[in-house]
């Protein structure tokens, strides 16, 4: 007889317990709309996922150039281990109907750039495993390792609940956390973060979390970027009710916050949030976002990135800016503003104007007598003698170059994106400027019928998307001053109705100097009237921020960030201050006026 | 989207109309969470529609929900520990009276005893009673032997009889 074929009516009480109960669970109406969400999130995963499966064969290369230190850090044998072929990631929170991948030592990585916890370092790393070579290995489970991460170090106790784990290779996983959630007094488990982890060495490191919805992104700074003090954090948005979330800077070594700042609500605009923080202990921290529940005002969805903590020490930051001293491109010391040497020869009846550091060449305005520019470069590496001058364009006849932009991305190559404002020298001359950019073989021309409205300074190129290419800066319209945003190669309009930071009120102050930096950070000095203050909008423009305020009624005449956030600016009368991250501008001491700089 | 994914699509939309509820209810059993039970029944069709390449025929792919369910129901169980945590649901529509009241009481009893009983056990008697399913469907769905799935059903029985004082 069968297990389940009792006589005695006990086999008819369970069966219609059971169903009585059951008869009695109604599941919320939204069940296929959920899940339609989730396959749609799994193939743009899978999307993102495959190129970099199709780098297969580079990886194995990779993979052989650490096989030295492989051999040695795994096993001490020669063999380099490389991980079996997957077929995309699978959920290993429970066992899946079908096969499971085979278990296998992880291959041997490089140490993450992007590591946050429990090691910054594969120096940290190493000391780590020595320590505990006979000992207990804490962090060789990653949903302990994730776990540890969110409730410990970025203090969000409530979410500890461990809901699934994603296997894309033997050394990457993701680890979905979440909590219970109450609500109307139901109770549900929600997820909150996934957490993304690398395998290292016996370790596995967290990299990042990310909200798995995508409704909570940070846009602004890039993961990895070096940020200072104030620093815009932003993100887009892509639902119509308001939100709100605070933004944390935190260390990534302990559990310490170095400063807090919220978004206001938001919905379908960006949001972005106006952090300050104090002086970090520790050169790599964590930017977390997290968004709250109104149900219960407990995290609904956390993101959290690496950056890099710009440096706060002269001594880290550049050792030379370059300017123009008797017409000629010269080096000058970052420490004191003393003029160190000559980029180029003095050229009778023209000097050289308005330099711009970018890579290792500099960029500035030749001047070649009456009414003739052209835009030229030269090396900053050290060689024997004058290095030649390379040209790079020169202004329509009958007009002079008074500013100009290099694109970072594609220089020096056939493809490169350059742009430069020309001003004609006659009045009669029609139109009165020209904005030009050129793009490759490509060439976008906007006319300026009259002056104004006229380009203050130097536009800035913001960082390069697939689809189009911005251009930041300062128009004047009369008595204003504004930042417009012009798409490089389709707008027509010398005032573009695109304001490139309408977080920023013009009546706090006139813009007179802009740059662009590569997180698309643009960076502007303005005149109030009793200083001059250097203002950080954040990409998407919706905040901007105060980063530093030299006191006095002056004019500003050039900002120039470095790569790791310090700031040159200079006055209309040649004075220079530098700006290391934090704390107050410095004045520097050349010998000499110096207006226009770069570093 | 190529054709395999919108008949990966379009199964999944099948599927669910004639199985969502019942799986649901099915993990409610074995959860005594609604809202629990709703995730693990949503995150096995995920996986399903993920796998559709593979399976492409509906049983497959039905024995593979209740598969996933009853893996992921065991796996939630021991993560995250919601047994008995919450307070049943009260039937929206329960018989009134006396014999209403009589059944809700000796249903009461007989899920709390369910509820007491190992995973394993619950989950095959869950399977039998509620799915009815055949012992080589249930050892199909919980990755067993019809052997093991026998050993655990007696045990289960006895153990809600002498929890229940029934006797025959």
């Amino acid at each position: 007889m069968s297990t389940f074929e009792p006589d005695d009516g006990f086999d008819e009480l369970l069966r219609s317990s059971m169903h009585d109960e059951a008869d009695t669970v109604v599941p919320a109406g939204d069940g296929l709309s959920r899940i339609q969400q989730r396959v749609s999130a799994r193939r743009a995963r899978q999307r993102w996922l495959r190129p970099t499966m199709a780098l297969g064969s580079a990886a194995a290369v990779a993979v052989v150039a650490v096989g030295a230190y492989a051999a040695v850090h795994n096993s001490g044998t020669a063999t380099v281990k490389v991980p079996p072929v997957s077929p995309g990631p699978s959920h290993t929170t429970t066992t899946e109907p079908t096969p499971t991948q085979t278990s296998q030592p992880p291959a041997t990585v490089a140490f993450p750039k992007r590591a946050i916890f429990p090691f910054t370092s594969a120096k940290d790393e190493r000391a780590f495993e020595q320590e505990a070579a006979s000992g207990n290995n804490q962090w060789a489970d990653p949903a302990a390792v994730a776990t540890s991460w969110v409730t410990n170090f970025l203090q969000l106790p409530s979410v500890s609940q461990f809901v699934q784990k994603t296997t894309f290779t033997p050394s990457r996983v993701d680890v979905t956390l979440g909590r219970m959630q109450s609500d109307a007094g139901n109770q549900r488990q929600i997820s909150v973060t996934t957490v993304h982890l690398v395998k290292y060495g016996k370790v596995w490191i967290v990299t990042g979390a990310t909200d798995d919805s995508k409704l909570l992104r940070i846009g602004s700074p890039a993961a990895g970027s070096k940020v200072t003090s104030p620093l815009v954090v932003s993100g887009p948005s892509n639902v119509g009710v308001d939100r709100a979330a605070y933004v944390q800077v935190r260390d990534a070594a302990t559990p310490t916050s170095y400063g807090e700042g919220h978004t206001g609500s938001f919905g379908v605009r960006g949001w972005s949030a106006d952090t300050s923080f104090s002086q970090p202990a520790n050169p790599v921290g964590v930017v977390l976002v997290v968004e709250k529940s109104m149900a219960d005002n407990l995290p609904l969805r956390v993101t959290a990135e690496q950056v890099r903590f710009g440096s706060t020490s002269v001594s880290a930051s550049p050792q030379y800016f370059y300017g123009i001293k008797d017409g000629r491109v010269t080096k000058f010391a970052a420490s004191s503003g003393a003029a160190l040497d000559y980029l180029t020869d003095p050229q009778p009846g023209g000097g050289a104007s308005d330099p711009q550091l970018v890579g290792d060449d500099v960029y500035f305005i030749r001047a070649n007598g009456t009414c003739s520019t052209s835009l030229v470069k030269v090396t900053t590496v050290p060689t024997d003698g004058t290095p030649p001058e390379q040209p790079v364009a020169s202004a329509d006849g009958g007009y002079v170059i008074s500013g100009f932009a290099i694109s970072v991305y594609q220089r020096n190559t056939p493809q490169a994106s350059y742009s430069y404002f020309e001003k004609a020298c006659d009045s009669s001359t029609s139109p009165q400027a020209k904005l030009v950019s050129i793009s490759g073989a490509q060439r976008h021309t906007v006319s300026f019928a009259g002056l104004p409205p006229s380009i203050v300074a130097d536009p800035s190129y913001e960082p390069a998307t697939p689809q189009r290419t911005f251009l930041d800066a300062i128009v004047e319209t009369g008595h204003e001053s504004y930042l417009a945003r012009y798409d490089a190669a389709n707008t027509t309009s010398p005032t573009p109705a695109r304001n490139a930071c309408p977080g920023y009120d013009v009546n706090n102050g006139r813009p007179w100097a802009l740059e662009t930096d590569p997180s698309g950070t643009i960076w502007f000095a303005t005149q109030t009237g009793s200083s001059m203050q250097v203002v950080k909008c954040g990409a998407g423009g919706q905040t901007s921020v105060v980063a530093f305020t030299v006191p006095g009624n002056r004019q500003p005449q050039d900002v120039d960030v470095s790569s790791d956030g310090s700031v040159l600016l200079t006055d209309s009368d040649g004075h220079i201050w530098r700006w290391d991250g934090s704390g107050e501008a410095h004045q520097l001491s050349p010998h000499q006026p110096v207006t226009d700089v770069t570093w | 989207m190529d054709a395999a994914a919108r008949d990966a699509d379009e199964a999944l939309v099948a599927l669910y109309t004639a199985h969502y509820r019942p799986l649901v209810r099915l993990a409610a059993l074995l959860l005594h969470d609604t809202p629990a039970a709703e995730d693990v029944v949503q995150d096995a069709f995920v996986a399903m529609h993920g796998s559709w390449r593979r399976l492409r025929d509906t049983d497959k792919a039905v024995a593979y929900l209740r598969q996933a369910v009853v893996n992921r129901a065991r796996s939630r169980m021991r993560h995250l520990k919601v047994v008995d945590k919450h307070a049943p649901t009260p039937p929206p529509d329960a018989p009134s009276a006396e014999v209403g009241a009589l059944g809700a009481v000796q249903r009461d009893e007989v899920m709390a005893a369910l509820r007491r009983l190992p995973h394993r056990q619950r989950e095959v008697l869950v399977l039998r009673y509620y799915g009815d399913l055949s012992e080589a469907q249930i050892a199909e769905a919980m990755g067993i032997s019809t052997g093991a799935v026998k050993s655990h059903a007696s045990r289960g029985v006895a153990a809600l009889r002498q929890t229940l004082e029934y006797s025959s």
